[in-house]
């Protein structure tokens, strides 16, 4: 407890804290960008009629039963 | 393929649904009471169980836990099995987490307004509630990972990842701000103090607008709407996008409710540009939910269910542009502690998770009795009774925070305060508060239609306990060769802990240093623990939820500085377990009310007829007259015990004080005592007023008395 204290004590400029916040997030942004656009479209089509896919009622057009 | 036969349970999904309806209109009747006891003060006079300081956090705690809580159990015992294509994963535990709930629901109503309290916003509930709490949760979670491992679709829908966001957050959330130690059976010290309990409790206050009032919403937004519109959601790419930013940014955003407070800058920073990156993945969401109805705008018209969907994801696009706003300190410097939060955190509640769970209970009705809705009509009229009683709601509160936040800061040309008198800015704004009682009357009047229909057709029609499917089982080599996204999304396991790591990122950067970095709290040595008396009136401000209407946070503005005095430092907070900055001034900050000369601070013959009846000493006072505190003898057994606790947590009272402290306490109460008696007040040592003054009149002493009260005039 008291090393870690240290050595973050050490640690200047606590004020450049946002900027290393929003750069984590900015690459966590744009792993999550090409990630999602490496995505096959067809399967993110699919994906999205899961919830009406189940139903027996009144499910209209696609009945996709892919698997 | 061959194919598997298995039963949706209907069971759970109703308990859960009638639990909402309940529960929602006892949330909701509690606010109105309290509306009320602000424009009549007096209204239950003398009740304390009623009074505004112990209700409101039933009225809070009532609408999100037991209202939205039980709609979230409902949306997703209902949705996951079907989304997944398989029963819930236990029916015991499916019935543990219903019955727990509700018992922590009511037992929430048996201790909050009978003074039980830890003292902290949304967090009120005592260690044993808190412990059950977790359990019951737990429970869930298990049922809702369990039945995504044992599913038999490939994939793990978009809802999915909500519900697992959810549960992996609240319990996070819940269980590192709740730790505390006991004092007796319902009493309990949390560990953290001053700006670092205030900086753990605003990144779980926050979270818990984000992880239960939002994420699961938007996981049941994902469901219900495509279901309700029949048409598939608008863009699921943009649905991952805006999952992961979404739980990834909201995590860091806390801080943004401690703007110009004694929180050190960096993090008021971090929390500032955090809220306002948040805008785009919240409207990510809104344009997804909204773009699904693309094409069917002809159905909104006439289906009451599109209708309550539409407004409540509107109005969730609404408050999640007003939340990056008031996260801008110069706006934040007018909004905070005035009307304007409560009116924002009303258009989320009964814009968003209201209208979404309407919305959800007239869609369930005729699918659980198999029979129409009894009223479209009636549904139709209740919608409308939501959509205005919101607006009557929070238009004038809108218009009341901004007002009386430019009375408090208004100079005369001659440099002097305008409204130097605190209770002419209230005056101000009291019949806004009379049109909120309105809109809040409509409100409940539409919830009471809702009631009348889900009673009718449960009546008309017959209940569908279960309901049969069939699919292909589901075989792990299916997706061994996946990548990418889709690899996590067949792996519910990898997939929460994954969730977890990336929620975990931002409390820590922003923990880490606050409690390591002794400079991020500066000590001042004239700061001393509070006397026994002090602690136990302390208790007693915390028992009465003083902190629901006052602050104790002077920030350094010219306007506050004058009328409060010295601006509050972190330092000044150190033994404050919990801290008290508050939240809303619906009466004048606190936090130099023991300061001598200040505009705040009033002898202790005026704080005794204060408490006894607010009015008598300004007569338009809307703070609630406090007779029993005069009426009732100090529980002093307590003191040795607490005593002992405190120095457990690290406040420096000596070794053996434990043994000698009620000494102490009875002499200082003598001392107050013997003063009030000697101005002519029939007063005996052993009241609990006498505590209670003793704590207000420490308030800010030891750093006036340090002599660092500077003069910024
Ligand atoms: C419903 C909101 C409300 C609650 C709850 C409430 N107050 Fe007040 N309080 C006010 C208002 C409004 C004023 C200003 C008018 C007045 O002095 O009565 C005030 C004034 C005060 C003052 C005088 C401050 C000054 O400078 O004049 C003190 C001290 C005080 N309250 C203490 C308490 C304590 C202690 C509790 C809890 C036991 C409490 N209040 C609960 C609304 C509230």
């Amino acid at each position: 407890m008291r090393l870690a204290r240290n050595v973050l004590e050490g640690v200047v400029g606590l004020e450049i804290f946002p900027i290393i916040g929003f750069i984590i997030f900015f690459a966590f942004f744009i792993g999550l960008i090409i990630w999602v656009v490496r995505m096959n479209s067809k399967d993110a089509d699919d994906y999205s009629h899961m919830p009406l896919d189940m139903d027996n009622e009144e499910s209209l057009s696609h009945n996709g039963n892919k698997s | 393929m061959e194919l598997q036969k298995f039963t949706y349970d209907n069971r759970i999904a109703r308990m859960f649904l009638n639990a909402t309806v309940l529960w929602g209109i006892v949330a909701m009747l509690v606010g109105l009471l309290i509306a009320l006891e602000l424009v009549f003060p007096r209204l239950t006079h003398g009740v304390s169980f009623l009074s505004f300081g112990r209700l409101r956090p039933l009225h809070t705690n009532a609408a999100i836990f037991a209202f939205v809580g039980n709609a979230i159990f409902m949306g997703i015992y209902y949705s996951l099995p079907r989304l997944l294509k398989t029963p819930i994963y236990s029916q015991a535990l499916s019935s543990i987490n219903f019955w727990g709930w509700q018992l922590i629901i009511v037992s929430a109503a048996l201790t909050l307004p009978f003074g039980y309290t830890v003292g902290k916003e949304y967090a009120e509930l005592e260690w044993p509630i808190d412990i059950a709490i977790a359990i019951v949760w737990v429970v869930f979670g298990i049922n809702l990972i369990m039945t995504t491992i044992k599913r038999r679709t490939k994939h793990i829908y978009v809802a999915i990842w909500f519900y697992i966001a959810t549960f992996v957050t609240v319990a996070v959330l819940h269980i590192v701000n709740s730790i505390s130690i006991p004092v007796s059976f319902l009493k309990s010290y949390p560990v953290y103090a001053g700006v670092q309990d205030a900086l753990v409790q605003w990144w779980y206050g926050h979270n818990a607008v984000a992880f239960f009032l939002t994420t699961p919403f938007l996981g049941l937004m994902y469901y219900f709407v495509p279901k309700a519109a029949n048409r598939p959601v608008y863009s699921y790419k943009l649905s991952i996008i805006h999952f992961w930013s979404l739980i990834f940014l909201y995590i860091w955003a806390g801080p943004h409710h401690l703007l110009y407070s004694a929180l050190p800058d960096w993090v008021q920073a971090l929390g500032v540009v955090f809220s306002v990156m948040l805008i785009a993945p919240s409207w990510g969401g809104m344009i997804n939910g909204l773009l699904t109805l693309r094409g069917a705008w002809d159905k909104v018209r006439q289906d009451p269910v599109l209708k309550m969907f539409v407004v409540g994801i509107t109005a969730y696009g609404m408050a999640t542009f007003e939340g990056p706003l008031l996260s801008l300190k110069s706006v934040n410097a007018i909004s905070h502690f005035t009307d304007w939060t409560i009116a924002h955190v009303h258009i989320g509640a009964l814009g968003w998770n209201g209208m979404l769970t309407f919305g959800m209970i007239y869609w369930l009705l005729p699918r659980l009795y198999k029979t129409k809705l009894w009223s479209v009509k009636l549904a139709n009229a209740h919608f409308w009774l939501a959509t205005t009683g919101m607006l009557f709601f929070a238009i004038p509160l809108y218009f009341a925070g901004i007002t009386q936040s430019l009375m408090w800061k208004e100079f005369t040309e001659e440099g002097f305060l305008k409204y130097p008198n605190f209770m002419e800015t209230v005056v101000q704004i009291l019949p806004m508060y009379f049109l909120r009682v309105f809109g809040g009357l409509l409100y409940i009047s539409g919830v009471v239609l809702l009631i009348i229909n889900v009673i009718k057709t449960a009546q008309i029609g017959t209940f569908v306990a279960t309901e049969e499917d069939e699919a292909p089982a589901f075989k792990p080599e299916s997706i061994s060769g996946d990548r990418g996204h889709r690899r996590i999304e067949g792996k519910p396991v990898l997939f929460t802990i994954i969730a977890l790591v990336v929620i975990s990122i931002g409390g820590i950067v922003q923990f880490v240093p606050m409690f390591m970095v002794e400079s991020n709290v500066p000590t001042i040595s004239a700061v001393t623990p509070y006397t026994p008396l002090e602690l136990q009136g302390r208790d007693i401000y915390l028992r009465e939820g003083c902190y629901n209407c006052h602050s104790q946070m002077v920030r350094p503005f010219r306007s506050e500085v004058e009328r409060y005095g010295d601006y509050s430092k972190a330092g000044e907070a150190v033994y404050d377990h919990p801290f008290q900055f508050g939240s809303k001034r619906t009466g004048p900050d606190l936090a130099r009310a023991g300061v001598p000369g200040s505009l705040v601070h009033k002898p202790n013959s005026w704080h005794y007829n204060h408490f006894l009846d607010p009015q008598k000493m300004i007569p338009q006072s809307i703070m609630p007259p406090y007779p029993w505190l005069i009426k009732r003898d100090l529980d002093i057994s307590s003191t040795p015990k607490k005593i002992r606790v405190m120095q457990a947590l690290g406040v420096p009272y000596p070794d053996g004080y434990d043994q000698i402290a009620n000494d102490d306490l009875m002499k200082q109460a003598n001392q107050i005592a013997q003063g009030l008696r000697n101005e002519g007040i029939e007063v005996d040592d052993t009241k609990e007023v006498i505590a209670m003054i003793a704590y207000i009149q420490r308030l800010g002493a030891d750093i006036h008395r340090a002599g660092s009260l500077t003069s910024t005039k």
